[in-house]
C-alpha cells in the first residue's frame, strides 16, 4: 500500500536488532515527515526517505543496463573475487547475490565476520539457550543486563521486549521482577537496577566460571554481591540474560561468550532461563539465516572450490588487507560497512549495489543507487532473535536491490558463471 | 611396506591447503595419484595444484608418510586422519592433526596455530591417536580433545588445551595465557611453567604414577627428552576447571 | 510441456488397483493422462519398476529450527560438501550446498529428486517462523512442499480450551492456518512444551493441568481433533504425543489415541512412543517394545493413522519442538543442545544424536519401528518416516525399505545388534513377513499422498500429477530404491539415467478455510497484550 500522503502503519525499523514492526509512518509527497513511535535511533535510520538515484562507472554517469554489463564482465574476469552482503538489504534481495558468490566461486562474507563472529562460534561449538524476544517478557521474573545498557544502543528494547514491559508472569512489568545490572569495567547496566555486581574485564570469564560452578553446586562463590547473584538466579523462575553481542569497549572473545551460553544452559535444569545477544540491525541477523539455509554457514563462506567450505577465522577486513581479493561486489548500504572492511574497500575495485551508492567518496568503480529496504522495496528482515518480519513498501524509489541484484544474477548465469 | 617420502621442491610462498597429506587415505593410492591429489594455494584459491607440482614423490600405496622441507606455510596436515604414521622432518604450520581419529604425527621442528585442533564450531577435537611435536607450537593446541596424546616439547601459545574433554597433553615448555580454560576431564602436563586459571584449586603436590609412563612413552617412541627429575619427580595437582565439570588436571611439574 | 509416453515398465500403482502390470504412462501439460499422440517423446522402461513420486508425510526440511541446526553443524557440513549438479536448462540454476544430517536447502531438494521423492511436509512450524519456512522452501528446488502448524501448546488456544470456547478455538485455527499459509494442524508434546517454559519439566500423564484446571492434555488433544475434523482440513490432526523417547511411554500413547477415539487422527512418528517399561511388564524405568500392543489398537481402528519414524543406525540430529524432550537428551548424552523458547506458541530443541548397533536402547527403538511396519495389518495407514532427520536422514530410506522387504537381510542385521532388550520382542522370535514393492508403493507414496489428502499425488492415474519414478531392477533392493534411473516431476525428466538434469520450483500446498472474522478483534487486544509482533505483521505470507 503506498499514498502520496497519509500514515502507514505497522511499518518496520531496521535501525537497530530490535526490529520494531510498529512505526506509524507519515508520508507526504514522497517524503517521510514523521516515524511515529520510533526511537531517535529508528527516526535516524528512516530520515526523510529521500536517497540518490544514480548509475555511475568510474564516476560517470552511465545505465542500468552498462553497469549491469560491466559488473557481469569484471566478475567473469576477477581472480579472486568477494561478495560482501552489507545490511539494509531484504532476503528477497539478498538471496540473489548469495547466487552470485556461489556462481563466479567468491568468497562471500558480511558483518557478522568482522563484529559477532565470536558469539556465532561460540553457539556452534556450545548450542544455545535463547528466547524469542517475546518470551522474556512474558516470562522472566529476572533480568540479568550484562555488561550493557540497552538504551545506548537498543533504546526500545526494554520497553518492547524486556524489563519494562507487563506480560503473562509479570502483570506489572518492570514492579514484577529483579533487574540486576552486572558491570564490566567500562561497560555498566542499566542504572536503574535492583542490584548490582561490578568486574574488572580480566576478572569476567572466571566470574562466569564461578558463578556455573556455583549453580551446579560444585563450588561455594566467594563474596556476598556473587553469592547474592547466585541465589538469585537459582531462585528465579526464569531469567532472562542479556548481553551485547556487538563490539565494543571490551574484548569478544569467544571464551567470553561461551561462558555465557554455558551459564544460561546450566541454569536451565534447576530453573529457566535465556541468553539475549543484542544485535545491531539493517537485517544483519537476515543474511546469516540465509547463509545458513543456502550454504550450511552463517558467514564466511568461501566457494572457491565450487562448493561452500566455511573459514570463520579469517575476517573480511582480515581478508580484504592481506591483499588477496581482487574485486568486491559489495550489495546493501555502504554505510552499514564495519570500519575496518571499508578501510580495505579502499584498495580494491568495487561494485556497489545498495542505497546511497554513489555518495561514497571516493566512488566506487560501479556504484548502483537502489531503494531502502523497508522504504522503496518490501521483503522480509529478522529480528536478533531470529523472527522474520515483513518489510513493507512506504512509497516507490530509486530500481530495487532485488532487481539489479537478479539481473545481474541472470547476467552471470548466462555467462556460465566460473564452473 | 615402504615408507612414502615428499619432499618439498621449493619453498613455499603462499599458505597452502596440504589437508589431502593424510596416511590412511595414501594407503591405496599409487604415485601417480598421490602426484595428482590437489592442493590449493593463497595464491590462486579457485585452480589447485597437484601435489606432485610441489612436492618429489617417492613410494606409494602406504600409510607411512614422510615430509621433509620447510612447510611453515603448509597447513592442514593429517586432518582427521584414521591412522597410520605421518612424520615432518621440519615445520608445519596451522591446524595440523585437526580432529585426528587414530594413528600418530610426528614433528621434528615447530608447528603454528590450532595444533591438533577442533573443525570450526565442532565440540570435539582430536579423539584418538598421539601427536608429538618437538619444537614449539602456537596457540590454541588440542582444543576440545576428548581422546588421545598431544606432546609440545617447546612453548605453546595461549589457551593450550582449552576445553578438553578428556587425553593428555604435555607441554615440555612455557604455556600461554589462557591454558587449561574450560576442561572437563584430562591431563594437562607442564614441565615448564604455569599459572592455573582461577577455576583449578590445588588439590595436592605428589608423583602421578601415569607421568613416568607417559613421559617414558614419549621418550622411547618420539625421541622426546626428559630429565630424571621430571619422570620420577614431584607434581602439584591443580584440579578444574571448575566451571565445567571440574574433573580436570593440570600437573605442575615442582622444579625444586 | 511435451507429452511423453513411458513406455513397457512394470506398474505399481496402488491407489489404481495397479499392482506390477506393464503398462504404458502417458504425460501431457504436467499430468498424467490416457493417452498421447504417437509422436510423443518415448522412454523405454522396459523391465523397470514405475511408482508414482514419493510423498514424504513427516520431515523437518524447512523451519526456524532446521536452521538453527544447520547453523550448529558446520563440522557435518564441511565433511560433505556438494558442487553443483550439471544440470541441463540454466535458467534452473544450479547450486552448490553442503549435506550432513541437515542439509542446505538446494541439496535437500536435489537429494530428495535424486531419491524419487517429489512431495515432502515439513511436520513442524511455529507460526512466528511461517515465514522463514516460504523463504527456506523457495529455495529448496524439486518437490512440491508444505507445512504443519504447531497448536498444541499455543497460549490463544490454551485460553479457548480453558473458556470452553470451542468454536473460538476452530476459528483461531482456520485464522491461522490462512495467515501463515500452512496445510494441517500439528501437536507436539500436549501442555508439555508450555510446562517446559513456564518453569516446569513437562506433563506426565493425559490429566495433567497445564495453567488452567480446564486444561489438560486430553483436552488439547480433543480440541484440535475436533477442529481439524469439524473445518474439513485434508489431513486430519497431526499428534506427536507426551513423553517422547520415555521408557514405558507407551500407556499415555494408547490413552490418546482413546482419547480421539471415533475421530480422525494422525499419529506421527508411533516407534518413539511405542516403549515399554521392563521386559514382561517388569521394572519401572526399564525399556522394552510395547510396539505389539499399538499396532494391534491401530489396526483395529480404522480411523487412526500412523507414520512409523523408524530409526536407523548413524548419525542423526534430534530437532523438535519438543524442547522438554531436549533438555533430558542433552543431560543423558552430554552433546551440544540448542533450546528456543518460541513464544507463546512452541519451543524448539536440538541435540546432535548418533544410534549405535552396540547401544541397547538404539537397538530397541530399531526394533519397535521395525515390529510396527511388519505387525501392521494395513499399509494404507502405516506409513514410512524416519522423522528426518531425528531417527536418521531420508537418504536412509531405501535401506530402511530393504528391511522391510528382504527377511535374510533383515535377520543378518539382527546378529549384529545389542539384543539386551530385545528379549521375548516379537522380532526376536521371528517376524517372517517381507513387504512387497506394492506394499512398499502404499507406504511411501500412495498412502501418504491419501492420508494427506493430495488427490492429485501418489498414484498414476489420469489427472493425477505426472510425478513418476522408474527404477531400474536389481538383487539389492537398497541400491535400486536408493538410484532411480528416471524422475519425471508435473511431467518434466528432472533425473535422467540416475543423474539429476533438471530442478524446478516445486509447488506450495496451502489452505485458506473459513471463519468467522471476529476472531480478529480478539486476537487484536491479545497480541497487544502479549506479542513481540504487530498482529498485521505476524504470520507470513498468508
Amino acid at each position: 500500500m503506498t499514498k502520496d500522503k497519509g500514515t502507514l502503519p505497522f511499518r518496520t525499523c531496521l535501525g537497530c536488532g530490535c526490529t520494531c514492526d510498529d512505526i506509524a509512518l507519515e508520508v507526504a509527497g514522497g517524503r517521510i515527515t514523521e516515524a511515529g513511535n520510533a526511537c531517535d535511533l529508528g527516526r535516524a535510520w528512516f530520515g526523510d526517505g529521500v536517497v540518490p538515484t544514480k548509475v555511475l562507472i568510474g564516476g560517470k554517469t552511465a545505465t542500468l543496463e552498462e553497469a549491469v554489463d560491466r559488473a557481469a564482465a569484471l566478475l567473469a574476469a576477477a581472480k579472486n573475487p568477494m561478495v560482501y552482503l552489507a545490511g539494509d538489504l531484504t532476503i528477497e534481495a539478498a538471496r540473489h547475490g548469495l547466487s552470485i558468490a556461489d556462481r563466479v566461486r567468491a568468497r562471500l562474507d558480511s558483518p557478522a565476520s568482522d563484529t559477532v563472529v565470536a558469539g556465532l562460534v561460540a553457539q556452534q561449538t556450545r548450542g544455545r539457550a535463547a528466547a524469542t524476544l517475546g518470551e522474556l517478557f512474558n516470562r522472566a521474573d529476572v533480568v540479568v543486563f550484562w555488561a550493557v545498557d540497552p538504551a545506548e544502543r537498543y533504546p526500545r528494547f526494554r520497553e518492547r521486549y524486556s524489563a519494562d514491559r507487563k506480560g503473562l508472569a509479570a502483570p506489572e512489568g518492570r514492579a514484577s521482577r529483579t533487574l540486576i545490572a552486572v558491570d564490566v569495567g567500562p561497560s555498566k547496566g542499566p542504572k536503574d537496577a535492583d542490584h548490582r555486581v561490578s568486574l574488572t574485564p580480566e576478572q569476567e570469564i572466571a566470574v562466569l566460571g564461578a558463578i556455573r560452578a556455583a549453580v551446579a553446586g560444585r563450588q561455594q562463590p566467594e563474596g556476598r554481591s556473587l553469592a547474592d547473584l547466585v541465589d538469585r538466579l537459582k531462585k528465579a523462575k526464569y531469567t532472562s540474560l542479556v548481553y551485547d553481542a556487538e563490539p565494543s569497549g571490551l574484548t569478544r572473545s569467544q571464551v567470553r561468550v561461551e561462558a555465557l551460553v554455558a551459564l544460561t544452559q546450566a541454569l536451565n535444569g534447576p530453573s529457566r532461563a535465556a541468553l539475549t545477544a543484542l544485535r545491531a540491525g539493517n537485517n544483519r541477523s537476515g543474511i546469516e539465516a540465509l547463509s545458513t539455509w543456502q550454504t550450511g554457514f552463517p558467514f564466511a563462506v568461501d566457494f572457491s572450490r565450487g562448493f561452500p567450505r566455511y573459514l570463520p577465522e579469517e575476517s573480511a577486513s582480515q581478508l580484504l588487507q592481506s591483499g588477496g581479493i581482487d574485486l568486491v561486489l559489495l550489495a546493501g548500504s555502504p554505510a552499514t560497512v564495519p570500519e575496518a572492511v571499508r578501510v580495505g574497500l579502499g584498495s580494491v575495485q568495487v561494485i556497489a549495489v545498495g542505497p546511497r551508492a554513489s555518495e561514497v567518496s571516493p566512488g566506487f568503480h560501479i556504484a548502483v543507487d537502489t531503494g531502502v529496504a523497508g522504504i522503496h522495496e518490501e521483503g522480509t528482515a529478522y529480528r536478533m532473535d531470529d523472527v522474520p518480519i515483513p518489510l513493507r513498501l512506504a512509497f516507490s524509489g530509486p530500481p530495487a536491490a532485488r532487481e539489479v541484484l537478479q539481473t545481474l544474477n541472470l547476467r552471470v548465469l548466462a555467462n556460465g558463471g566460473s564452473r | 611396506m615402504a615408507d612414502i617420502v615428499l619432499t618439498l621442491k621449493t619453498a613455499l610462498t603462499h599458505a597452502t591447503d596440504l589437508s589431502c597429506v593424510v596416511p590412511d587415505r595414501f594407503a591405496e593410492l599409487s604415485n601417480l595419484d598421490l602426484g595428482n591429489l590437489p592442493v590449493w594455494s593463497a595464491a590462486a584459491p579457485r585452480s589447485p595444484l597437484r601435489l606432485g607440482d610441489l612436492f618429489a614423490i617417492e613410494g606409494e600405496r602406504s600409510s607411512s608418510v614422510r615430509v621433509k622441507g620447510d612447510c611453515r606455510l603448509g597447513d592442514g596436515l593429517g586432518r582427521e586422519m584414521r591412522g597410520g604414521r605421518l612424520d615432518i622432518e621440519g615445520n608445519v604450520g596451522s591446524h595440523c592433526g585437526t580432529a585426528l581419529q587414530n594413528g600418530t604425527i610426528r614433528v621434528t621442528g615447530d608447528a603454528g596455530d590450532h595444533l591438533a585442533g577442533a573443525l570450526p564450531g565442532a565440540s570435539r577435537g582430536v579423539v584418538g591417536g598421539e601427536i608429538v611435536v618437538l619444537g614449539s607450537a602456537g596457540a590454541w593446541v588440542a582444543e576440545r580433545m576428548r581422546r588421545g596424546l598431544v606432546y609440545v616439547g617447546g612453548s605453546t601459545g595461549e589457551f593450550a588445551g582449552r576445553g578438553m574433554i578428556a587425553g593428555t597433553l604435555v607441554v615440555g615448555g612455557q604455556t600461554g595465557a589462557g591454558t587449561g580454560q574450560g576442561i572437563k576431564r584430562g591431563s594437562l602436563v607442564s614441565l615448564g611453567s604455569i599459572k592455573p586459571l582461577d577455576g583449578f584449586r590445588l588439590a595436592c603436590t605428589y608423583r602421578p604414577p601415569h607421568v613416568p609412563l607417559i613421559l617414558t612413552r614419549l621418550k622411547m617412541a618420539f625421541g622426546a627428552r626428559f630429565t630424571e627429575a621430571q619422570v620420577h619427580g614431584l607434581y602439584r595437582r591443580h584440579s578444574g576447571d571448575l566451571a565445567e565439570l571440574g574433573k580436570g588436571e593440570i600437573l605442575e611439574w615442582c622444579t625444586a | 510441456m511435451t507429452p511423453l509416453r513411458i513406455t513397457g515398465g512394470t506398474v505399481y500403482d496402488p491407489a489404481n488397483g495397479v499392482d506390477g502390470k506393464v503398462q504404458d504412462i502417458c504425460i501431457e501439460d504436467g499430468k498424467i493422462v490416457n493417452s498421447v499422440p504417437q509422436s510423443a517423446r518415448r522412454l523405454d522402461a522396459s523391465g523397470m519398476v514405475v511408482m508414482p513420486g514419493g510423498v514424504d508425510i513427516h520431515s523437518h526440511i524447512a523451519s526456524s529450527a532446521c536452521n538453527q541446526a544447520r547453523r550448529l553443524l558446520p563440522e557435518e557440513h564441511l565433511r560433505d560438501p556438494v558442487p553443483a549438479p550439471r544440470l541441463l536448462e540454466r535458467q534452473d540454476g544450479p547450486r552448490s550446498g553442503t549435506g550432513g544430517t541437515v542439509p542446505s536447502t538446494f541439496t535437500t531438494g536435489y537429494r530428495y529428486a535424486g531419491l524419487g521423492y517429489t512431495t515432502a511436509f515439513d511436520a513442524a512450524v511455529a507460526p512466528l517462523g511461517a515465514l522463514h519456512t516460504h523463504l527456506e522452501l523457495d529455495d529448496t528446488p524439486c518437490i512440491d512442499a508444505g507445512f504443519f502448524v504447531l497448536l498444541g501448546n499455543d497460549d490463544f488456544l490454551l485460553r479457548q480450551i480453558a473458556a470452553g470456547e470451542q468454536a473460538r478455538a476452530r476459528d483461531y485455527t482456520a485464522w491461522l492456518l490462512q495467515r501463515t499459509g500452512g496445510y494441517a494442524i500439528k501437536i507436539v508434546n500436549p501442555g508439555g512444551v508450555e510446562q517446559w517454559k513456564n518453569g516446569g519439566r513437562n506433563v506426565n500423564g493425559l490429566d495433567d493441568v497445564v495453567g488452567s484446571s480446564n486444561v489438560t492434555p486430553r483436552r488439547i488433544l480433543e480440541t484440535l481433533a475436533d477442529v481439524g475434523n469439524g473445518l474439513g482440513l485434508p489431513h486430519p490432526v497431526h499428534i506427536h504425543c507426551n513423553n517422547l523417547g520415555r521408557p514405558g511411554n507407551a500407556t499415555v500413547t494408547l490413552e490418546s489415541m482413546k482419547a480421539v477415539a471415533g475421530r480422525r487422527a494422525h499419529f506421527t512418528h508411533l516407534q518413539f512412543h511405542a516403549y515399554g517399561d521392563g521386559p514382561g511388564g517388569g521394572a519401572p524405568g526399564g525399556w522394552s517394545s510395547a510396539a505389539p500392543k499399538l499396532i494391534e489398537y491401530v489396526n483395529q481402528h480404522s480411523e487412526v493413522s500412523v507414520d512409523v519414524g523408524q530409526v536407523m543406525f548413524g548419525a542423526a540430529t534430534t530437532v523438535t519442538a519438543d524442547s522438554a524432550v531436549e533438555y533430558l537428551l542433552h543431560a543423558s548424552s552430554g552433546r551440544k543442545w540448542v533450546n528456543v523458547d518460541i513464544e507463546l506458541e512452541s519451543g524448539c530443541g536440538i541435540v546432535p544424536y548418533s544410534y549405535r548397533e552396540k547401544a541397547a536402547v538404539a537397538a530397541l527403538q530399531w526394533a519397535v519401528g521395525l515390529e510396527l511396519f511388519l505387525l501392521s495389518a494395513d499399509p494404507w495407514r502405516v506409513v514410512l518416516s524416519t522423522d528426518h532427520p531425528n531417527g536418521g536422514t531420508f537418504l536412509s530410506y531405501p535401506e530402511l525399505i530393504r528391511l522391510l522387504m528382504d527377511r535374510t537381510y533383515r535377520d543378518e542385521k539382527l546378529k549384529t545388534i545389542n539384543l539386551r532388550l530385545l528379549a521375548g520382542s516379537a522380532l526376536l522370535d521371528g517376524l517372517a513377513r517381507e513387504y512387497t514393492l506394492n506394499e512398499i508403493a502404499i507406504i511411501t507414496r500412495a498412502a501418504p499422498a491419501r492420508l494427506l489428502g493430495l488427490g492429485a499425488k501418489g498414484h498414476l492415474g489420469p489427472g493425477a500429477d505426472a510425478d513418476v519414478t522408474v527404477y531400474s531392477r536389481n538383487d539389492d533392493i537398497a541400491a535400486m530404491f536408493a538410484t532411480p534411473r528416471y524422475v519425471v516431476k508435473a511431467g518434466q525428466l528432472i533425473v535422467e539415467e540416475g543423474q539429476l538434469r533438471r530442478a524446478p520450483a516445486g509447488a506450495r500446498f496451502s489452505l485458506a478455510p473459513q471463519y468467522d472474522q471476529s476472531i480478529e478483534g480478539h486476537l487484536k487486544r491479545h497480541f497487544e497484550q502479549y506479542s513481540s509482533v504487530s498482529l498485521a505483521n505476524y504470520g507470513g505470507r498468508g
